[in-house]
């Protein structure tokens, strides 16, 4: 095995086992506090808003390929689906995942379906819950803003991967007045989210959705983790910054 | 689609771990198990995209039987993809005959789209103040000012300084806004790592589990 091979693999097993060391202490605590972030704060008061009002949440999974890295962020999109739809399922307008991805379509509709046998109910107009709008990032960008127009949207989350056409969608959201949160690993889209959605999530910010959303003990140990690894990073770049400095490296 | 959930945790885990392995570990038996999966996922994919397709077809059918929407959207979506099937079905995928629709109307509907893209960017960019009256707000919108003016010529002049050569202004930016994107990088690729290994540990199902 090659040196750099050994270190990544090192990592992910220091990570693993980190992971699960924080998971047990703090469920034999009292669980973890995590800081308040604005925009899950909304997405929740929103949510149980749209449903008295009778309207629809749509949640946008952009259009990451599953053979990619960008596809993490479709899984959070998708953990939160679940969140939601365990919410707004009963609402007269129950809520509706778009995706630019045929796996991300057939995972969103399973998911809307699990919540729905989850609580033994037969799932109506299914085929609307889970859609795919467009198999290109501008076909997608296009469709989007159709269906949020449509569909009287009150609320917009969109996590997942999007480029610089998520623009077009969050005009569409800005023109219906609807609120507006969103995430994605793509620099460029958060760069569009900052400038144009209501509630932006930066960095690493969406991969704590699932920690905020629900009571899940391991999502939060992963929040955690994150933030011992992300201290460690930031020891080693200072350290590696004065070794530099002083002539050793 | 009813998955048995722990049979679906299991080869979910199962998949990822020698998935996981065989990309780090150089061994025979690995590397084949590890190909024949993605083979697999890659094939799987493929059938997820027809799937999609003829969701799609099935809605904009029943919405259009049910007059909701505009008719000519459907019937333009109808119209594009009988045209494009039967193009590439006859000419095939490699043939230039096959794919002319996508290079003729696609692309230049794109093209137009990211500049009416950038139109739309500095509408919402105006409203920014509106939305969120913060610090942060404010640094964003004169970052992006500044970022305007060093990178292209203000009514034809470069401005001095700022846009000209290696200007400090221009170096600060860079170095800035360097370091930032490399920080957020940082936190989205151990999102990403935590992401992953929840899946792996069966926290996290994305399969209705």
């Amino acid at each position: 095995m090659s040196v750099p091979n050994l270190i990544g693999l090192s990592f992910l097993f220091f990570f693993i086992l980190i992971l699960v060391g924080v998971y047990f202490v703090s469920k034999n605590k009292k669980g973890i506090t995590l800081r308040e972030i604005d925009a899950f704060q909304y997405l929740r008061r929103a949510i149980g808003l749209s449903v008295e009002e009778g309207k629809r949440v749509h949640l946008a999974l952009g259009w990451g390929n599953l053979f990619t890295d960008a596809f993490s962020s479709g899984l959070i999109g998708l953990n939160i689906l679940e969140r939601i739809s365990r919410v707004a399922l009963f609402s007269d307008k129950p809520p509706i995942a778009t995706s630019g991805n045929g796996g991300l379509m057939l995972l969103s509709q399973d998911t809307i379906g699990h919540s729905y046998r989850s609580f033994r109910l037969t799932g109506k107009d299914q085929i609307y819950s889970g859609q795919l709008i467009g198999i290109t990032p501008f076909s997608y960008a296009i469709g989007a803003p159709l269906l949020i127009k449509k569909e009287s949207v009150s609320v917009d989350v969109l996590l997942g991967h999007f480029g610089s056409e998520l623009g077009l969608i969050l005009a569409a959201s800005e023109r219906q007045k609807t609120l507006s949160i969103g995430g994605s690993d793509d620099l460029t889209a958060q760069a569009v989210f900052y400038g144009a959605a209501n509630y932006p999530l930066i960095g690493e910010e969406m991969y704590a959705a699932g920690a905020y959303l629900s009571n899940n003990e391991m999502h939060k140990a992963s929040i955690k983790v994150q933030d011992y690894f992300r201290w460690g990073i930031i020891l080693f770049i200072l350290m590696g910054t004065i070794l530099k400095i002083i002539g050793i490296l | 689609m009813k998955i048995n959930v722990p049979f679906s945790i299991a080869i979910a885990v199962l998949s990822a771990i020698i998935a996981l392995l065989g990309y780090f570990i150089e061994n025979s038996l690995l590397n084949q198990i590890r190909s024949s999966l993605l083979q697999s996922a890659i094939i799987l994919a493929g059938v997820a995209l027809i799937i999609g397709v003829i969701n799609m077809m099935r809605v904009h059918w029943v919405e259009m039987r049910g007059g909701k929407g505009n008719k000519i959207y459907h019937l333009t979506f109808f119209a594009g993809l009988i045209l494009t099937l039967l193009l590439g079905g006859w000419f095939g995928m490699s043939n230039p005959n096959g794919y002319w629709l996508y290079e003729a109307v696609v692309v230049p509907v794109e093209a137009s789209l990211m500049a009416i893209m950038a139109i739309f960017l500095t509408y919402l960019l105006t409203k920014i103040i509106n939305r969120r009256k913060d610090f942060f707000s404010i640094v964003f919108l004169v970052t992006v000012l500044v970022g305007l003016l060093t990178s292209a010529p203000f009514l034809g002049q470069e401005i001095p300084f700022i846009a000209t050569g290696n200007s400090i202004v221009k170096s600060l930016l860079h170095l800035v806004s360097n370091g930032a994107m490399r920080g957020i990088l940082i936190g989205v690729a151990l999102g990403s790592i935590a992401t992953g290994l929840r899946v792996i540990l069966g926290s996290d199902r994305p399969y209705g589990g």
